[in-house]
């Protein structure tokens, strides 16, 4: 799990361009929006593009997307459970 | 009196501030130029790195003209407006997205496929809540940002910036200008006139 953590923490990087943010500095278990990442709507597509680009994930509702962006962690579990 | 209190252009790897140059060696690349500027002028904001082209280019130079000035501090935000212009639109981020749809189409690259964020990059970092226009045309109508940018000076607004921003693949140029009422001063008063001899007169567009 770690592993697949510190993968996604590089892609996140890349597909945010997160200028000056390396992946020892995303706290596997911080909120991903708001107080964490600081990331915003717009970054939240990306992120359901990228789950589909690199693991043909595709989150469905709203709902699901709140609950697997919490923060790599739940990226991670997630993405453990449903990569295709 | 309107005056003219500042302006700045960019082109071919140089920018100029005022008249002076920003960079001490004119640089080869679009990204090049920005990352110097960026460095150099301590331009920050936690969005920069996802904008578009156009809106980078605007953003510094916009952040060069107005560093220093307190403008923010003086004026209401709604007093403080913004008209731009430039005669490729979006078009450079519209290719990009473009080529972007032939997989899945990017969101981030989505929201940059508009030539007016460029204004709205400038007025959240700078608090700017005035009127805005963006214009395209062929080539900069110093006749249609004057007479804009005049009417709202005279009836509503304390400053605006106005001028040229165009980004369209390894071609790039920017010339943007800080209009405000001041002094009883003849130098750059605020006429079409010399909005046009700023630019004409500007190194860069000599070379």
């Amino acid at each position: 799990m770690e592993q697949l953590a510190n993968e996604l923490k590089v892609l996140i990087i890349d597909c945010l361009k997160l200028q000056d943010t390396k992946p020892e500095d995303i706290d596997t278990d911080a909120p991903l929006f708001g107080d964490g990442l600081g990331l915003d709507s717009i970054d939240a597509l990306e992120l359901i593009v990228l789950l589909q680009q690199h693991y043909g994930i595709k989150i469905k509702t709203a709902e699901e997307g709140k609950s697997v962006f919490q923060s790599v962690k739940t990226m991670a579990e997630y993405v453990s459970k449903n990569r295709k | 009196m309107l005056k003219i209190t500042g302006y700045c252009t960019a082109l071919n790897g140089q920018a100029f501030l005022n008249g002076k140059p920003c960079l001490d060696n004119s640089v080869d690349s679009f990204k090049e130029m920005i990352d110097e500027l960026v460095i150099k002028y301590k331009i920050t904001h936690p969005r920069f790195g996802k904008m578009d082209r156009l809106s980078q280019l605007g953003f510094t130079i916009a952040d060069l003209v107005l560093q220093g000035t307190g403008l923010t501090e003086i004026h209401e935000p709604f007093k403080l407006g913004i008209v731009l212009s430039n005669s490729s639109s979006s078009l450079d981020t519209d290719l990009k997205y473009w080529e972007s749809t032939a997989n899945i189409p990017s969101p981030s690259l989505f929201v940059y496929t508009l030539p007016n964020i460029v204004l709205a990059e400038i007025c959240i970092k700078n608090n700017f809540k005035g009127e805005n226009f963006f214009f395209v045309s062929e080539k900069p109508d110093f006749k249609l940002l004057y007479s804009t940018i005049s009417e709202m000076l005279s009836n509503r607004l304390d400053a605006c910036l106005g001028g040229w921003v165009e980004v369209l693949g390894e071609s790039y140029e920017a010339f943007i200008f800080l209009a405000e009422h001041g002094q009883d001063d003849p130098t750059h008063e605020f006429t079409e006139e010399n909005i046009k001899n700023i630019y004409n007169t500007t190194p860069l567009w000599n070379n």
